[in-house]
């Protein structure tokens, strides 16, 4: 067998990105959970991205739905693409390929469907899959056991209204605390100072549906958001779902989604996470227990690859916070998690060996998919929440019902303004 | 599908039962990213074999050595000379299940480490003991101990802190036919018999497959700095390099980044250096504090007696990796030059590199190519980068005449044909132009005393 150059037929690529090429260079490995996890190059971003060239590029290698398995083996996070450089984006790549793969649609929902329970949180349901696809029962029948508030002591006490507005703010709660989670969109309504407005009629945030392949359905969802933000006058939209809030940041990117590129910046301005809005400063950590805060693929890198929801969690808790290890992922990696399941678990399993302090009982992060698939995987010893649930309110005051929360007086002045 | 398989049935069937479930692989789907490194060539491997544990090693290549299967080693297969390409057919080896960190002995300034364990990892978690391993080739934090053993991996460094072989104590080896081979101690110093280890180290796995390493510690400098220095022309940047060994300092790296370099990283990022920088220089210092402060007075006076353009300073060390990620962005922005890479990694004395430097750029010249030269200033190893496009025939070609005289041009200033990156696959027809016949025969005898049949990446560096 000849040893041979490929690099010459790669510009013939019929990949539509016009990526730059893979020059192997191998810094994906660095940052890949599923490789960090299995070990498996063929698993890698690197191991795919020559596949891809090899297999279905230059037709060399013999079966192509052996390459298209191996190639849909990807938890989509993207990790990959921000240390690429060659700036590539496979798990972009990826998606597209997925959509254009016939039957493929037919099997997501197929599988949604059947399983229902464990997909039902990360779409809008609600709004774009529950009328015309699900049959009520069984979607039903799993969300029960979701919506249980889970009883935890409080670690942080904050003042109700502690999000600094510049104007008309509303919230983004996303899928899962609309209807799994609905304390977790009271908690960000009372930060944000409207927790008596009503929850408005959001569509999913099109993440999961994208990485699905599904592109009609996603767009639909982004057509729907965008009409209702218009409806509202354009406000600032605040989220608490770090895969939302990317999700939502994309669609600036949409050709087509808005009317010009002026109200195309408006958005792209208007929405973010509702962490950026809140100062550490006028929150107080009531309890000494250390937490352990699990950084979302999505979360936006700002300041040295912080992300807003670190920063704040750090300025608050102090020595009290830490994070998990280098490459440490969830392992849900939106539909991997229903089509390679065993994947999905090994990579969770590689994140609770690796947590750095195995003291640690209490497990926060500001994404709904993080939440839901490390609560599944956690020892039982450990509890996994959003860092919302973190919170409880001012000393001497209470969250919902009553409105004492309403009167600085009653609160014993944990915050910079209310001493003001 | 092409008939790739070169094995039997009941050889593949050997393989399976050694390496059960997902531990062995012979799809070309899977097994095709085994056959390629960053040097872009490939070969597609018969077999792919993962062993979790040095036992499997032993009964692979007893097994391979009766059956003369070639074997490749492989870790994560980031050397860009082809060094892990399965060329002409056979099992690829990977040790990437071998990864545990054995111990870290603070006493003796030890550590035992299994070969797929990353060495930006190791290094961090030395670094919570206040030790250090010196070694940093720029894959750091993404290649491993044991493909940086056997490249013998130089990096930044090097010039205060020598290269992987310098902290390379001792070997856990397998040969071929299945013997296990200790090499070295744990000790600082052993004079006693041929220093194997040494030998082995940078053998590119052509001699045998190491199991474990025995790596030699240092205590963690205190602190460290760094410094990005910019000259208005190259001669300025050398005279400038000079100036700083002539008043004592030995800094731990010192990087050239020439204009063209500049350029092209100012395609990918934007450049915090002046538009009449010609020459950046990237010098690293660490020790305590005290005497970090005193070297650094010496050296800013050495390097602004040249006259500089710009000079910055960082002491915190986010502050200090920005500013070596420019260094580290140059290899991926040279690809915006050309499609194609001839990637040299030539090395000069010392007093020869300004005259290597400038003649290197004249062949460029001379050819209508363009040329880098880039890197550790140092200690003299330029790498120099001849970017083409290949479907461009007159590129092509004046590309492979540049090539050729600048290793003509090296050897006759008395430098090597490569200070780090090895000869691989790619380069080792140029062997001969260093290397006598006498001491190529030697190289002969001794890869035949390790491995009689020829199995060990057969056809790789000498």
């Amino acid at each position: 067998m000849a040893t041979h150059d490929n690099q010459k037929s790669r510009r013939a690529g019929t990949v539509a990105d016009k990526e730059r090429e893979c020059i192997l260079c191998g810094r994906c490995l660095e940052v890949c959970p599923l490789f960090i996890a299995t070990h498996q190059e063929e698993l890698s971003p690197r191991g795919k991205a020559f596949l891809l060239d090899k297999a279905l590029e230059q037709g060399e290698l013999g079966d192509p739905a052996t390459a298209r398995q191996l190639l849909g083996l990807c938890l989509g996070c993207e990790q990959c693409a921000q240390v690429c450089p060659q700036g590539r984006n496979l798990p972009r790549t990826l998606r597209r390929l997925k959509a254009e793969q016939p039957g493929w649609q037919s099997w997501v929902w197929r599988v949604w469907i059947s399983q229902a329970r464990w997909i039902w949180p990360h779409l809008g349901l609600g709004t774009c899959l529950l009328p015309q696809r699900l049959a009520p029962g069984s979607a039903f029948a799993g969300l029960k056991s979701l919506a249980d508030r889970p009883r935890m002591s409080a670690v942080i006490r904050g003042l109700p209204r502690a999000a600094r507005l510049q104007g008309p703010t509303v919230l983004f709660p996303g899928c899962v605390a609309r209807w799994a989670k609905p304390w977790w969109t009271q908690t960000a309504q009372t930060l944000l100072g409207s927790a008596d407005e009503v929850v408005l009629d959001w569509s999913c945030c099109g993440f999961t549906l994208g990485q699905a392949g599904l592109t009609g359905p996603r767009l639909d969802a982004c057509r729907t958001n965008i009409a209702l933000w218009r409806l509202l006058g354009r406000p600032a939209v605040a989220t608490i779902c770090a895969t939302c809030d990317a999700a939502l940041r994309g669609y600036a990117d949409e050709p087509g989604l808005f009317v010009d590129e002026a109200e195309s910046r408006l958005w792209s301005q208007a929405v973010r996470p509702l962490s950026a809005l809140l100062d550490p400063g006028d929150f107080v950590r009531i309890d000494e227990s250390r937490v352990l805060y699990h950084r979302p693929c999505h979360a936006q890198r700002f300041d040295r690859g912080h992300d807003p929801d670190e920063m704040l969690l750090r300025g608050i808790l102090g020595s009290g916070f830490c994070t998990s290890a280098k490459g440490a992922c969830c392992g849900l990696g939106g539909v991997l998690r229903l089509s390679a399941p065993e994947l999905s678990a090994r990579v969770g399993k590689w994140y609770w060996e690796n947590v750095p302090d195995p003291e640690i009982r209490r497990v926060v992060t500001g994404c709904s998919g993080c939440v839901l698939q490390l609560a599944a995987s956690a020892p039982d010893n450990v509890v996994v929440t959003h860092w919302l649930d973190l919170l409880g309110p001012a000393e001497g005051c209470v969250w919902f019902g009553e409105r004492v929360w309403d009167s600085p007086g009653l609160c014993a002045g944990v915050s910079s303004r209310a001493k003001k | 599908m092409p008939d790739s398989n070169g094995l039997t049935g009941r050889q593949q069937f050997f393989l399976q039962s050694l390496f059960p479930g997902e531990d062995y692989l012979d799809a070309p789907e899977r097994a095709c990213v085994y056959g390629t490194d960053a040097s872009r060539l490939f070969a597609l491997p018969w077999a792919v074999v993962r062993p979790r544990e040095p036992g499997q090693v032993r009964e692979l290549l007893r097994w391979a050595q009766q059956e003369r299967i070639p074997v490749f080693p492989r870790a994560r297969g980031t050397n860009v000379v082809g060094g892990c390409v399965p060329q002409g057919g056979g099992v690829v080896v990977s040790c990437l299940g071998l990864d545990r960190i054995l111990e870290i002995n603070e006493e003796d300034f030890t550590a035992q480490v299994e070969p797929g364990v990353v060495t930006g990892d190791f290094q961090a978690m030395l670094r919570n003991r206040a030790l250090y391993y010196p070694p940093d080739p720029a894959s750091a934090r993404f290649s491993t101990l044991g493909g940086n053993a056997a490249t013998c991996a130089g990096g930044m460094r090097a010039v205060k802190y020598g290269v992987t072989r310098d902290y390379v104590l001792g070997i856990e080896a397998v040969l071929p036919g299945g013997e296990f081979i200790h090499t070295g101690a744990r000790t600082h110093k052993n004079v006693a018999g041929l220093d194997l280890t040494r030998l082995l180290v940078g053998s590119a796995g052509t001699l045998a497959f190491f199991t474990k390493l025995t790596l030699k510690l240092l205590p963690l400098p205190p602190a460290q700095s760094t410094l990005m220095v910019g000259f208005g022309s190259l001669e300025q940047a050398l005279a400038a390099s000079a100036a700083v060994f002539q008043a004592g300092i030995l800094p731990v790296a010192m990087e050239l980044m020439p204009r063209e370099t500049l350029d092209c990283v100012a395609r990918v990022v934007a450049a915090p250096w002046p538009q009449n920088t010609n020459a950046l220089l990237l010098l690293k210092h660490d020790g305590r504090p005290e005497g970090l402060r005193e070297e650094l007075v010496l050296t800013r006076r050495a390097l602004e007696g040249v006259g500089p353009c710009f000079l910055v300073e960082a002491r915190d060390p986010a502050e200090e990796d920005r500013l070596w990620e420019y260094r580290r962005l140059i290899n991926p922005a040279s690809f915006r030059l050309g499609t194609d890479k001839i990637s040299e990694d030539v090395t000069l004395p010392r007093s020869k590199v300004a005259e290597g430097i400038a003649g290197i750029r004249e062949v460029g010249r001379g050819h209508e190519v363009s040329v880098l030269t880039f890197g550790h200033l140092g200690d003299g190893n330029i790498h120099t980068n001849i970017m083409f496009d290949r479907d461009d025939q007159r590129q092509s070609r004046a590309a492979a005449a540049a090539h050729d005289q600048i290793l003509d041009l090296v050897l006759r200033l008395g430098g090597v044909l490569s200070g780090e990156h090895g000869l691989g696959l790619t380069k080792r027809k140029y062997l001969e132009r260093q290397v006598g016949p006498v001491e190529r025969g030697l190289f002969v005898l001794i890869k035949k005393a390790f491995d009689p049949c020829g199995i060990m990446n057969p056809g790789k560096a000498y």
